[in-house]
């Protein structure tokens, strides 16, 4: 009975260039997992009011999720968040943290003396995305 | 006991895209040039950030270097991303080109350094947008190694194809 037997030669630059090139396969995972993410996220995060006088448009929390890829130490990540702050013209909380204010809800100066139409309309938006998206996988 | 040289591959892949024809300069794919470190992204044009990622080996006659390149360009969602896509394209043709073919460069601090291939290359592929910022990607090895200035070279020659 003929026996065989074979060598497993591991090649570690191209295990390298395959879990850390930014531009690589494990990358361009995590691209499109970060693109459906991002998208579920917009679609989660609250509106506006379209005729607020003093805020951003309707709309502009929405508008400013996006992500971005990157590298470090540890290997290749995907940053998805969004930048928005409330707006330079807001009398109370210029220039704060809306999204995550938005994200956490309670988290607003002043929380308790928001109007409702401003606080029933918070809710988190970027973390049930995520677990929506890790979810289907 | 032979001595492992490393070269300036970031300097060296630098100069020759930097002197590659149409490649960067107003009114070329990627009009704002490419840097090491982070971009201050213009309004207009695209933008390169070049860094160097593992592996990195030298032996005793050359030097592989994996550069990562991010391009970055801004303007309405859609323009942005166009931009990003054709100058990262346009810089992984300039980036390829190096192979059957070997260049020797001038990096600015005054080595001579000849890049011999340019292979096992990863995308164009799309790395995010952002703030109206589009970013695409494109990774490439670099093969090289220490060259004495080629023939005619005075002591300002810079670029692969002066000198």
């Amino acid at each position: 009975m003929p026996r065989f037997t074979a060598d497993v030669i591991l090649d570690d630059a191209a295990i390298d260039r395959l879990l850390n090139s930014p531009a690589g396969p494990v990358g361009e995972y995590l691209g499109g997992l970060a693109v459906r993410v991002t998208a579920a996220a917009k679609s989660r995060a609250p509106v506006g009011a379209r005729d607020s006088r003093f805020g951003h448009p309707a709309g502009y929390l929405r508008s400013q999720i996006g992500w971005q890829s990157g590298h470090d130490s540890r290997g290749l990540f995907v940053d998805i968040y969004s930048p928005a702050k409330s707006s330079a013209f807001n009398p109370f909380t210029p220039f704060g943290d809306y999204a995550y204010w938005n994200e956490v809800p309670g988290t607003a100066p002043h929380h308790s003396s928001l109007p409702a139409w401003i606080t029933d309309n918070e809710r988190p938006y970027l973390r049930p995305a995520l677990e929506s998206v890790i979810g289907s996988l | 006991m032979p001595v492992i040289e490393y070269i300036d591959a970031e300097g060296a892949i630098l100069t020759y895209l930097m002197t590659y024809p149409g490649l960067t300069g107003t009114g070329n794919p990627l009009a704002r040039g490419v840097i090491i470190g982070k971009p201050h992204v213009p309004s207009t044009g695209a933008i390169a950030e070049m860094s160097l990622i593992s592996p990195r080996r030298a032996d005793d006659t050359t030097d592989d270097a994996r550069a990562s390149f991010r391009v970055h360009a801004a303007g309405g969602e859609q323009r942005a991303r166009e931009v990003a896509e054709y100058a990262c394209r346009h810089l992984a043709m300039a980036c390829r080109a190096l192979t059957g073919t070997n260049v020797i460069v001038q990096t600015r601090r005054g080595e001579w350094v000849r890049l011999l291939v340019a292979g096992e290359s990863a995308g164009p592929t799309f790395g995010g947008e952002f703030g109206g910022e589009a970013v695409y990607l494109f990774d490439c090895l670099f093969r090289a190694m220490p060259s004495g200035a080629p023939y005619g070279a005075g002591s300002y020659g810079a670029g692969p194809y002066g000198g």
